[in-house]
């Protein structure tokens, strides 16, 4: 409950409905009570000026480590979810990859207990099998019913092809999501790098595209005929695109995701030898980097997903091949998905494109994990979750971040987000 | 100070540079005891050798060079010391120059964006081998100048410029740092560079230089042939079906070489997998300079010490 409503005055929404000028009103409930013109100010009401910005449903983050419990050094869940408000994102779904992992349902109470200090949502995803080892499946009911949304062995992919025939044929009438880690063991091995001209220059061992297609293309034979939710997780190659184009036009249901570092960076950087580019799916070449972009746009790929994958400055220091995968992007995800698409030169601006790209941040992604989906997520009744944000002004990355970003700046800046009703970041600053 | 971490490194002349020195030391002209008296160098092997350690070493105390010796098996990092933690201790010795080998590549290349002592690339992984590909071009300067006993002068190029000369490396290149350092270092000096292997050996998406399956189909046309270690365990891994398949396809057999040329040359990096990539008796051959290429490793050595740690030499 907060004490005064809220009011969004003067700002350009944006969301599946299109883009238009839309004042947003959210009850003391926290739930979106009015949206449309010049709503009046009612007493007792804050305002937020948003004239010049654009206000979108808050973002959903469909792949998130937050660490914690068993790296809290790397993340917390408090930490993890203040970067994510900041940028803009009003819900996560944590991945089960803590120590020890989520695959049972006194990990989902502590996950939810330990889950009260985060600013925004944090919905919880489950192993699929337990401890991730794809040996059993965990109890995907009771886990379920305690609300989880979605299964992955996220960090591995599930490598038994009957015992993944079998999670999907369990959870069809539980409504959950099985989603994928998509990675052949026996082919990506002791790889680090993408299995390309530069990996091979550089003798560094690679991960063939085959490595995730062949497990995509795997898992869409075994989803025929079953009703279970699907989803792949961080899909990265021109030839994953394609599999799924196909599978769709086909009619097959299910759906996908890319990371803002697959729709941006590329091999080209691990020339430098630098553990911050060492992610899984690994940086891919510039054909694939094209086609994810061309995948977002068309909506053969439902989700950008930030895989936000935090690790210590120690962890990133050591060799290329010990130093563990991952890259972190929750702060700074919405200037690099912008810059990716041209959509942070005002010259080249194109709402479609803006749409295209905000509704994969938010409505497609929501409706992956919930089990009613919804045309608006800025109807009356909905959850008071807002991003506010400017096109024109700046983010800088410092140059000493343990980031790929380190020293580049992205016109795109989260100015309030706005979780529940609760007014968590303003000005860009945190409210904590 | 610089550094030597890969031959992209190296520009044709200090290449030549550096090869000229080691070929001064060889025949010993120089006094060379001194100049470099008080610098320290440490190798630094957090992968096993004993041939490149020792060769490094040996060459630091020709050169009146202090010389420490770390291993990772007998180090703090067993303790779980970082690498960024073991390099600062080195740095804080007052050390000159870190000689680095490793599993994994690009270890050098990093250590070097945190130290500004010289780093020196003992090899990394399938990445880089510097000093190992100039050791290579020294013995293989050596026979077209006609300075190796035995072998009859091969005089008939250029020993600063490769143009018309072929080498062919023949092997395991796909995991072959040798093979990385010395294609790039023999084609900087304008030689034609062809890489044989079995398809699953070959670096079939790095098109940089000519890629070939069939040795039987070029060996004739090389001038230098260089058969790489098989690593016995390639065949187990599947990369090939057996070490007898790997041999008759690949191996330098007796009857094989009969098809070399009368001038080329066969250097192999060492250590031998005797009946496997090379026969017993090839190593024999007058052609072959596999003894000579070990003995100019310490002058190079010596060669490339000088030029990471005094920048610059002159010769004659």
């Amino acid at each position: 409950m907060n004490e005064v409503s809220l009011l969004i005055k003067g700002g350009t929404l944006v969301d599946s409905v299109g883009l238009r000028r839309g004042d947003i009103a959210i009850s003391t409930q926290g739930l979106v009570s009015q949206c449309e013109n010049n709503i009046e100010i009612a007493s007792n009401q804050r305002v937020i000026d948003a004239s010049g910005l654009y206000v979108s449903p808050g973002f959903i983050d469909l792949h998130t480590h937050l660490r914690e419990p068993g790296n809290n050094e790397a993340e917390t869940i408090l930490s993890g979810t203040r970067k994510a408000a900041l940028g803009g994102f009003t819900s996560v779904v944590a991945m089960p990859n803590t120590n020890p992992s989520v695959d049972c349902t006194s990990m989902v109470h502590e996950i939810k207990a330990l889950a009260k200090s985060a600013v925004i949502n944090v919905e919880i995803a489950s192993a699929i099998t337990a401890d991730r080892k794809g040996g059993s499946l965990v109890n995907m009911k009771a886990m379920a019913d305690l609300g989880v949304v979605m299964f992955t062995d996220d960090g591995s992919g599930v490598q038994d092809s009957s015992l993944m025939d079998k999670a999907l044929s369990y959870a069809g009438e539980l409504g959950v999501v099985i989603a994928q880690h998509l990675e052949t063991n026996s082919i990506s091995k002791n790889g680090l790098a993408n299995l390309g001209p530069i990996s091979q220059r550089l003798g560094i061992p690679g991960i063939a595209a085959a490595s995730e297609e062949i497990m995509l293309a795997r898992d869409l034979i075994l989803l025929k005929n079953k009703s279970a939710k699907y989803h792949a997780q961080h899909i990265s190659t021109s030839g994953s695109l394609e599999i799924v184009e196909i599978a769709k036009q086909r009619g097959l249901n299910f759906t996908c995701e890319v990371t803002p570092h697959h729709l941006f960076l590329d091999d080209a950087l691990v020339e430098q030898f630098n553990p911050i580019y060492k992610v899984n799916p690994p940086l891919r070449g510039l054909s694939d980097i094209k086609d994810m972009r061309r995948g977002v746009l068309e909506s053969t790929i439902d989700a950008i997903a930030t895989d936000h994958a935090p690790h210590t400055l120690d962890a990133k220091e050591r060799s290329f091949s010990e130093a563990p995968c991952g890259i972190e992007s929750l702060d700074i995800a919405l200037g690099i998905i912008l810059k990716a698409f041209g959509l942070d030169n005002k010259d080249e601006f194109d709402a479609d494109k803006l749409i295209k790209v905000i509704d994969a941040l938010t409505i497609k992604p929501r409706n992956i994990i919930s089990k009613r989906p919804k045309t608006s997520l800025l109807d009356i009744g909905a959850s008071g979750d807002l991003a506010i944000f400017s096109l024109e002004e700046k983010k800088e990355v410092p140059k000493v971040a343990l980031s790929p970003y380190r020293g580049m700046d992205f016109m795109g800046k989260v100015i309030y987000t706005i979780c529940g009703g609760k007014v968590v970041v303003e000005n860009g600053v945190g409210n904590w | 100070m610089k550094n030597l971490i890969s031959i992209d490194d190296l520009t044709k002349g200090e290449i030549l540079s550096i090869v000229k020195r080691a070929e001064t030391h060889i025949k010993n002209e120089l006094q060379v005891a001194g100049s470099l008296g008080g610098s320290t160098v440490v190798t630094l092997f957090f992968e096993e050798s004993t041939r490149t350690r020792m060769s490094f070493e040996m060459a630091a105390r020709k050169l009146s060079l202090g010389v420490l010796s770390f291993s990772k098996s007998t180090s703090s990092m067993t303790k779980g010391e970082s690498l960024r933690d073991t390099i600062a201790t080195f740095e804080s010795f007052g050390v000159n120059a870190l000689i680095v080998r490793h599993s994994s590549a690009g270890v050098p290349r990093q250590i070097s964006e945190w130290t500004d002592l010289a780093i020196i690339n003992a090899g990394d992984g399938a990445h880089s081998h510097p000093s190992q590909a100039l050791l290579d071009i020294v013995a293989f300067r050596s026979a077209i100048k006609g300075d190796i006993p035995n072998l009859g002068s091969l005089a008939r190029n250029n020993p600063d410029d490769f143009s018309g000369v072929k080498i062919g490396i023949v092997g395991d290149i796909l995991h072959s740092r040798v093979a990385r350092s010395v294609a790039r270092a023999f084609s900087k000096l304008g030689g034609e560079v062809v890489l044989c292997g079995p398809p699953t050996l070959l670096p079939n998406f790095w098109q940089e230089f000519q890629l070939v399956t069939d040795l039987d189909s070029v060996i004739s046309e090389l001038d230098l042939v260089m058969p790489l270690r098989l690593q016995l365990e390639r065949a187990s891994g599947g990369f090939i079906p057996s070490l007898s398949e790997y041999r008759h396809r690949y191996g330098l057999t007796i009857d094989r070489i009969k098809k070399i040329k009368e001038s080329a040359v066969i250097l192999h990096p060492g250590p031998m997998n005797r009946g496997v990539e090379i026969d017993s008796l090839v190593p024999s051959d007058p052609r072959a300079l596999v003894n000579f290429q070990v003995r100019v490793g310490v002058p190079t050595r010596m060669a490339i010490l000088e030029h990471c740690l005094e920048g610059e030499y002159k010769n004659e």
